[in-house]
Order: structure tokens, then C-alpha cells, then sequence
């Protein structure tokens, strides 16, 4: 069904997640399947509460269990399952081969330490952590692996664009602007030589010309080190330039995923199609916008087939009793709906 | 086509300075130009976009044309009257023509108020309509925008974004205005909630012959919805002509930088690819 590549660097099989709230049980990931090869940029599309940030925060386990609880699922990152790994073994995993990049870079930094303390302090707890001692090795003395720690921020500054990162390493958080701060999140997360980047709306809350700089970056830094990005955005223009693959969520599943060619040029589920005609191209005319009638489903008590039925202007019978399984339309381009293969009335 | 519509709004020379203070004992060593003469005009029933990046000043021009802020100079004529020279009780009855829906439906409803009393205070205020002409007139707009009288007595934290948006909508047009300036309303929405609001929009501007001024930083919703763009960088209009001119023949370099940086949602259409 999936397209068969040789060992993914990501594969997450029917993940399921339930969150306990107030009012009752939320399941907001119905379960999820997603594969990323190495050096490949996936898109994960969808619009809020669809579950794409929840599915990124699962792969580095940074939901809080109470009140989530995973019935089902696996993750597998570079060969381990790391929904069975221990918490000592997710902290080898999570800041250095797996790095995360958020939306806000206000409020992922300190504004009390300079930009120094707070890499020079990840650089050393990474090498503390690593078996080998990372790449200040074991032998050097406090002070020179300090050193040794703030040459590499530095090299690393310098790496994703900011000018004169000697002196600028030493300024605080409020002195950079939003792209710039993004800038040194993204040299904080390369401090750990990660082999999967999650990049949940890095460039949202950022001015076009400002996210146009950061997104060139990020594609340098995919080809240069052989990155494998997770992109998590709602912004599909945004991912049909940077990303070789997309999945597309509604309501805690994975609707449509393949290759972005694929996926843009000739959309399959009725949810995909509904979110590419929601946007005004140069050919749309005043009044001609399609959108996606309806309000996304209350996910306590969710439709019980198809998450997207009651919006959907195909619905069938059929839709109504189970979630649709996957279905290959080309090697590179998967559905989940009941319009497609051996579901088709 | 027939003779162009009248203007409806003109600004000239508008600015709007702020004082910078700092050093010994916190005195003035300067000021920052928010908006910095700035002109443009807007016919009768035509959608007009101002685009910017954050800090540009969209959002400040808008609050002086209402005068939530008062502006430093410049003229503000609006159906022939300066609105910067008018009496008070007389901008009060202006105010009426000139209605807002602001970005954030999370933080413009009042959470304690029901929607009646939210769509209804302007009518309150403006108006001698009191009980159950009240209601009627909330359920119509409620209508109007495509929700109903089921909600007249729900608060804003019952509702969804794009469902919050619908409420500030039927708020701004209660009183009948010409002019609606809308500040960024589809920023915080999803795309497919963003078309819905869009194409309501729409549809009231031709219902209710209704006068846009639409503030964003997104050029493709400013193409979909405005006859006419200005671009603003730093306080200056830098370019202004009929929105197809814009977007085909742009001439500022700031322009035509932003049109770049622009992600088309196409494969094909890559900057950094290739």
C-alpha cells in the first residue's frame, strides 16, 4: 500500500491519541500514518485542531501522559519504536537526533540570559549526555570545553545568517528581530546534529519576506547535512515550495499523503480539494471562492466513519460506517476515501 | 461602464508621530514616524487594500481614520467633511457611517455579553430601537451574515473563529455605514473558513452597497477582494494603482519584492528548488 522504500527514517503506524479533558475524552488522532524517508521534506497540512502539531509533539513524546493516552500505535525513528523507549533513552533522542523548531521564537528563548548562556548550555548538556562526549570529546577541562562550546554556537550562527555572531552571541533575546530569533533557534537545534527536524509553523508568525529568508535557509540546511524535515504548517504555499512530500490531516487522520507534485496537481479527497480551492489564485474571481462548507467536528463524540462526512460533498452511506483505509492511487499518491479502489459504489 | 462613483474618503498628508522618549529624566530625543504623509482616496462601493508588513503602519492609519488615535496631521474628508475639524457631536454622528472589524475575533467580543448585546450596542447607542425591535434587528443581521436566531443568546466563547467573525461582521454593518474598514479579519481563520468570510463579504458589499477599506499583509486575499492597492512600507505609500496593475506591473521595488516572496501554493513555482 505504501510506497516501499528502505528503511524510513520516520514511520509512524496507526497512532491513535486520546486526550482527557473537562468535558470528556478528546481523540484527536484516529490513527495516524506517516512515513519520511532521510533528506526528504514532508509537509504535514491542515487546518487548527486537526491534530498535526499533536502528531509532531508524539514523535519527540512531548505529550504529557495523563492526560494524553496512546491506545494504539507506533513510532518508529531510525529503526526503534519510541513509544517503548524509557525517558532516559527519549533524552539521547529528543534535542539532538530529533530537533524541534516552534512558531513563536519569543517564547522559546530565555529573555533573562544572554543568547550565549542559553547555547553554550545546551552544547555542554548535549556532550554531558552523549556517550562519547559529543563533539567536545571527554578530555578537555571545564573551562576550555566552555570554550570549546561557544566557538561551535558561534561557527553555527554564522552558519544560518547572522552577521557577526561573535559579538551578537552575547546580546539577549529582545535584541533580535522575529527572523532572527527564528535564525537562532534553528542554530540551537543543529547543535545536537539532528537527523529529523520537526518544524511546527516556523515561519507563521513571520513577515512574507522575512519567511521567504527563513525557508531558503532551512532548504540549504535539508541539502547540506541530509536533513529529514517534518514541516507543520497551514499554509500550503509555504509547502509546495519547500516540501518533496505532503500529508494532509482533518480531524486526527492522514486524509491524502504522496509526493507534493502529486498531491497539488491532481488532489484526490474532497478535503484536499476544498483547502486548494480555498485560496485565491490570480484566476479566481470575486465570488468564486469555494472554501469548505461547515465547522470542523467536536472530537469527543466524532463522527464515527469518515471524520469528514458531514462537510463532505460526496458523502455516501458507506462514509458513514468506518474510517476508510488507505488506498494507492500512484506508487507516489495515497487516499483515504471511499470514491477510490475497492470502496468505490 | 458608466462615470466613476464619487470618493468617499480621502486622506491627505495623513501622519501620525509619536514621541520617543528616553534618557535622563525620560525627555523626548525624537520621534517615530508610524505614518508619514500619507494620501489616498476610495470611490463609493469599490474595495480598497492597503498592504504591509508588521510595523508598517496599516493598522495605525486605520485607528486615525476613525479617530481612536489622533492623528498628528494630515485631513481626513469623508462625504465631503473634514473629520478632523468636525464638532464633537457631529463626529459622533459620523462615526456611524464608519464601521471596523478588527483581526482578532478572540479579543474583540466582549466574553460576557450575549450576541444580542454584542451586535446590539451600537444600535443602542445610535439608535431608538429597545426590546423586542432590538431583538428583531440583531436576528436579521444575524441572518445577514449567515447565522440565526438560535444564537442571540449564546456568548462568544460558544463560537468558532470563522462563527466570531460572522458576529463582528453583523456588529459593523448594524448601523447601515458606507465605509467598513476591516483589519486583517481572515488572518486568524483558516483557509477554508477565510473563503467562507470572504465570499460573505462579498456578497454584503453588493447587498448593502458597501465601501471597503481592507488592511492585510496577504497579497493574494487583497487580489481576490480589491479594486484597488496601495503598498506601505515604513509609514510611505510606495506604490498605489488598480490591483491588475499591482500584481502584473509592478513598479516599486518593494512591490515587486513582496510579490516574490509570495508562496503560490504549486509545485512548479519553487524559488528555492530549481
Amino acid at each position: 500500500m505504501m510506497p516501499t522504500s528502505d528503511h524510513p527514517l520516520l514511520d509512524i503506524r496507526d497512532l491513535y491519541l486520546d486526550i482527557q479533558v473537562f468535558e470528556g475524552t478528546l481523540h484527536v488522532l484516529n490513527g495516524v500514518n506517516l512515513r519520511l524517508a532521510r533528506g526528504q521534506v514532508m509537509g504535514l497540512v491542515g487546518e487548527t485542531g486537526c491534530g498535526k502539531t499533536l502528531t509532531g509533539l508524539s514523535v519527540s513524546r512531548l505529550v504529557a501522559t495523563p492526560p494524553g493516552r496512546y491506545p494504539r500505535g507506533e513510532i518508529w525513528f531510525d529503526g526503534r519504536n519510541v513509544m517503548t523507549l524509557s525517558e532516559a533513552e527519549m533524552l539521547k533522542l529528543r534535542g539532538r537526533r530529533i530537533a524541534m523548531i516552534f512558531q513563536d521564537p519569543a517564547t522559546n528563548l530565555n529573555p533573562v540570559f544572554r543568547i550565549s548562556e542559553q547555547m553554550i548550555d545546551v552544547a555542554l548538556h548535549i556532550a554531558e549526555t552523549s556517550d562519547d562526549g559529543g563533539f567536545l570529546g571527554r578530555r578537555l577541562s571545564a573551562r576550555g570545553r566552555r570554550q570549546a562550546a561557544r566557538r561551535r554556537a558561534i561557527a553555527l550562527l554564522e552558519h544560518v545568517g547572522i552577521e557577526d555572531a561573535a559579538h551578537r552571541i552575547d546580546g539577549y533575546p529582545h535584541e533580535f528581530s522575529g527572523g532572527m530569533r527564528q535564525r537562532v533557534l534553528i542554530a540551537m537545534a543543529l547543535l545536537g546534529q539532528p537527523q529529523l527536524l520537526i518544524a511546527d509553523e516556523p515561519t507563521t508568525a513571520l513577515d512574507v519576506s522575512v519567511q521567504a529568508q527563513i525557508l531558503r535557509l532551512l532548504y540549504a540546511l535539508v541539502k547540506e547535512y541530509h536533513l529529514s524535515v517534518l514541516l507543520i504548517t497551514h499554509n500550503l504555499g509555504v509547502v509546495a515550495q519547500v516540501c518533496d512530500e505532503v500529508a494532509v490531516m482533518y480531524a486526527g487522520n492522514v486524509v491524502e499523503c504522496g509526493s507534493a507534485h502529486r498531491v497539488f496537481k491532481s488532489p484526490a479527497h474532497p478535503y484536499t480539494r476544498g483547502l486548494l480551492r480555498s485560496i485565491p489564485t490570480p484566476q479566481t474571481r470575486r465570488g468564486e471562492l469555494m472554501g469548505v462548507p461547515g465547522n470542523i467536528p467536536n472530537l469527543i463524540q466524532p463522527p464515527p466513519g469518515c471524520r469528514f462526512e458531514p462537510r463532505c460533498p460526496h458523502a455516501m452511506p458507506i462514509c458513514r460506517t468506518a474510517f476508510p483505509s488507505a488506498v494507492a492511487l500512484q506508487a507516489d499518491h495515497q487516499v483515504a476515501c471511499y470514491l477510490y479502489g475497492e470502496g468505490r459504489p | 461602464m458608466s462615470a466613476p462613483m464619487p470618493f468617499l474618503l480621502q486622506v491627505e498628508n495623513l501622519g501620525k508621530y509619536y514621541p520617543l522618549r528616553g534618557g535622563f529624566f525620560n525627555r523626548p530625543i525624537g520621534v517615530i514616524k508610524a505614518v508619514d504623509g500619507v494620501s489616498f482616496a476610495i470611490r463609493e462601493g469599490s474595495s480598497f487594500g492597503l498592504v504591509g508588513e508588521s510595523g508598517s503602519g496599516k493598522s495605525t492609519i486605520a485607528r486615525c481614520l476613525l479617530r481612536l488615535e489622533e492623528p498628528s496631521f494630515g485631513r481626513i474628508i469623508f462625504e465631503g467633511a473634514d473629520l478632523l475639524k468636525l464638532p464633537a457631536e457631529e463626529l459622533r454622528r459620523r462615526r456611524a457611517d464608519m464601521q471596523i472589524v478588527f483581526q482578532d475575533p478572540f479579543a474583540s467580543l466582549n466574553p460576557r455579553l450575549t450576541v444580542r448585546d454584542i451586535i446590539g450596542e451600537p444600535l443602542v447607542i445610535h439608535t431608538p430601537l429597545r426590546g423586542e425591535a432590538l431583538s428583531a434587528r440583531v436576528v436579521e443581521l444575524l441572518e445577514m451574515v449567515g447565522l440565526g436566531r438560535q444564537y442571540l443568546y449564546r456568548f462568544p466563547h460558544e463560537f468558532s473563529g470563522g462563527q466570531r467573525q460572522r458576529i463582528g461582521i453583523a456588529r459593523a454593518i448594524a448601523l447601515n455605514p458606507k465605509l467598513i474598514i476591516l483589519d486583517e479579519p481572515t488572518s486568524a481563520l483558516d483557509v477554508s473558513v477565510q473563503a467562507q468570510i470572504l465570499n460573505l463579504l462579498d456578497e454584503l458589499q453588493r447587498r448593502l452597497r458597501l465601501t471597503y477599506l481592507f488592511i492585510s499583509h496577504d497579497l493574494g486575499v487583497i487580489r481576490y477582494i480589491c479594486d484597488r492597492v496601495a503598498l506601505i512600507y515604513r509609514g510611505k505609500i510606495v506604490e498605489e494603482d488598480e490591483t491588475e496593475r499591482i500584481f502584473t506591473a509592478p513598479t516599486a521595488e518593494y512591490t515587486r519584492t513582496l510579490l516574490a516572496a509570495m508562496p503560490i501554493p504549486d509545485p512548479d513555482y519553487s524559488p528555492y528548488r530549481s
